[in-house]
């Protein structure tokens, strides 16, 4: 009987992606982010909303490395990766998109996807120089050709990036991360500046990130678009998660009510 | 060998020692975005460290006092003052790299720069202060005739020119040149694909430092000595304007912003015979170079041949796009009660 509980709580346990541990980033004094600590399981679309300026864009950035002098810890499939830079996070496969998107604006589309391409013969000097790293394109190039003709960019891959509409420099940073086969994406308001027709084309390429279990992590304002698409919703304000659960839980949550409304949407919830 | 063939066979020697330098300017700052405005202080080294490679040590002259003194002929004196150059650019990128934007970057490469042209001045027992290192003798300058051994060294800087042209497109075709285009325009970027931009940085400044220290040591071979006087700060100036008026990142750029600038203007300039003195001289040759970089950045910002989109063969079959995303309807369901946008 013991050994069949056993068998069973290990089929249950979840694998957990990232873990963030009291999580504490100050500037001069001000707690951007104040002691958050979160679990999100390998394969969820998490979802993070939140007021502007309640710390989800430095709660990313501590995550990816961009940020590196935090208190607490983060935890990337089990390996500390606390205080690492930003490549040794991204080279483990944790991967992000930033607030306004960031492309190689003088490089073509395809340049775009192909400065990506992990383990390209050629990024050595002495590869460079002396080596024959031509013939070892053409796989990195098939497939950054096939990731834009997926996302609808085919016909573009000659344009320069700075060129590109707000809708296709996303599905751009998208096709960009998946030649790096990353195991855990945060995409901080990927539907910023983006048109409708593109968010519809959008949201299709993030479900399928999903779709190939990829952990997705997602700053985003847009909340039909949050329900759409998470699995699991944390709500943060003044550098705290003040709620986490699925949009029909929060939004009867008075916290995220005050959060958002104020003092009114306070009173609002206990009326 | 009449005066003007000499003057041709020199202004051939300066024309390809300019271009050396462009080039690897170029692979700082258009390459890999540092804004080196110190250029000419690694040019300076490499023309030092072949001086001092080459001549005997300084107490057997009296009241010239520098430090070394090998007596080393050539190749040995031009490669360990490449060496030396890089080696030097290598601790200036530990120093002064770490953690600023381009543009304080630049400031402090200035700062040091100055510095160390002041040290070099004022401290007379490391370089010899402001007389310099004198008596330098050239590869086969003993062996050959006056005329041919300015035809030697012509060809000489010609040939160096062309293995780091060859050189500057190997890298600058390659990945790795993708990688440093990358750096140049968007460091955290290169990092979040993961990349570290940092060493990619230093790597191009290393690359830049080499052809700096070729184009010095190749100088000071030519010219038998170096001071201060080589390396003023408007020196690194007209190398900028060069590059400005070609056009950065590639290397049909760097040769003709070094060609029209550098040879046509100001050392073809000489041929006019302007009724300006020797003192007078430099002054005039910063404005015409002044002049150049407002005219460029007025009229065509991205110099006279700009930098290329990188090409790719051409995919063998079309590939299947997905014209199904395009064709199907928004599926993004109505405004929510609590949208905050």
């Amino acid at each position: 009987m013991k050994v069949q509980d056993t068998q069973i709580s290990e089929e249950n346990e979840v694998q957990i992606a990232i873990e963030l541990r009291d999580l504490v980033k100050s500037f001069g004094g001000v707690a951007a982010v104040n002691g958050v600590s979160l679990s999100i399981p390998q394969g969820t679309f998490y979802g993070i909303i939140g007021p502007n300026g309640s710390g989800k864009t430095t709660l990313v950035d501590c995550i990816s490395g961009i940020v590196r002098d935090y208190q607490g810890s983060v935890l990337f499939d089990g390996t500390d990766i606390t205080g690492w830079p930003i490549h040794k996070i991204s080279q483990l496969g944790l991967l992000r998109t930033f607030q306004t998107s960031r492309l190689f604006g003088p490089m073509s589309t395809l340049s775009n996807v192909m400065i990506a391409a992990p383990d390209q013969a050629g990024e050595k000097f002495f590869q460079a120089v002396f080596g024959r790293w031509r013939a070892a394109q053409e796989g990195p190039l098939a497939k950054a050709r096939e990731l834009l003709a997926s996302y609808g960019l085919s016909g573009r891959e000659d344009a320069y990036a700075a060129e590109l509409s707000g809708g296709q420099r996303r599905l751009l940073e998208l096709a960009r991360l998946s030649i790096m086969h990353p195991r855990a994406v945060l995409l901080d308001e990927p539907f910023a500046g983006v048109s409708p027709v593109q968010r519809a084309q959008l949201t299709r390429r993030l479900r399928g990130l999903k779709d190939d279990g990829i952990t997705v992590v997602m700053i985003e304002h847009r909340l039909e678009l949050v329900e759409q698409l998470c699995d699991r919703i944390g709500v943060m304000a003044e550098g705290k998660i003040i709620a986490e659960g699925c949009m029909d839980d929060l939004r009867t949550d008075k916290d995220v009510l005050s959060a958002y409304l104020g003092s009114v949407g306070h009173d609002e919830a206990r009326m | 060998m009449g005066a003007l063939d000499y003057f041709l066979l020199t202004l051939l020697f300066f024309g390809a020692v300019n271009a050396l330098q462009v080039l690897g300017f170029d692979m700082q700052f258009g390459q890999v975005g540092v804004v080196n405005l110190a250029y000419v202080l690694l040019v300076a080294i490499g023309a030092y460290a072949t001086a001092i490679a080459s001549v005997p040590p300084a107490g057997h002259i009296i009241a010239v006092t520098y430090i070394g003194g090998f007596g080393w002929g050539f190749p040995w004196n031009l490669l360990f003052g490449i060496a030396v150059t890089v080696v030097a650019a290598f601790l200036l990128s530990t120093i002064a790299f770490r953690r600023l934007r381009y543009d304080y970057l630049a400031l402090v490469l200035v700062s040091v720069g100055e510095a160390i042209l002041l040290l070099a001045t004022n401290q007379t027992n490391i370089v010899n202060g402001e007389t310099g290192i004198v008596g330098v003798v050239g590869p086969w300058q003993n062996s050959l005739s006056n005329s041919s051994w300015y035809i030697a060294m012509s060809l000489l800087a010609v040939a160096f020119l062309v293995v780091m042209c060859v050189f500057y497109y190997k890298v600058e075709s390659s990945p790795l040149g993708r990688l440093f285009k990358g750096v140049r325009e968007d460091e955290i970027l290169i990092d979040s694909l993961g990349r570290n931009s940092a060493r990619l940085k230093v790597l191009g400044f290393l690359l830049g430092a080499a052809c700096a220290g070729l184009a010095g040591g190749l100088l000071v071979l030519f010219i038998g000595g170096w001071s201060v006087g080589g390396w003023q700060p408007g020196e690194t100036f007209i190398i900028v304007a060069a590059l400005i008026l070609g056009g950065r990142g590639r290397i049909t750029g760097a040769l003709v912003g070094a060609f029209v600038l550098m040879e046509l203007f100001l050392q073809g300039g000489s041929l006019l015979k302007l009724p300006v003195s020797p003192v007078t001289l430099p002054i005039y040759q910063q404005l015409i170079a002044g002049i150049a970089i407002l005219a460029v950045l007025w009229w065509r910002p991205q110099g006279l041949f700009p930098e290329k989109k990188e090409k790719f063969p051409s995919a063998s079959k079309p590939l299947k796009t997905s014209n199904q995303d395009l064709a199907e309807p928004i599926a993004v369901s109505g405004e929510s009660q609590w949208r905050t946008q």
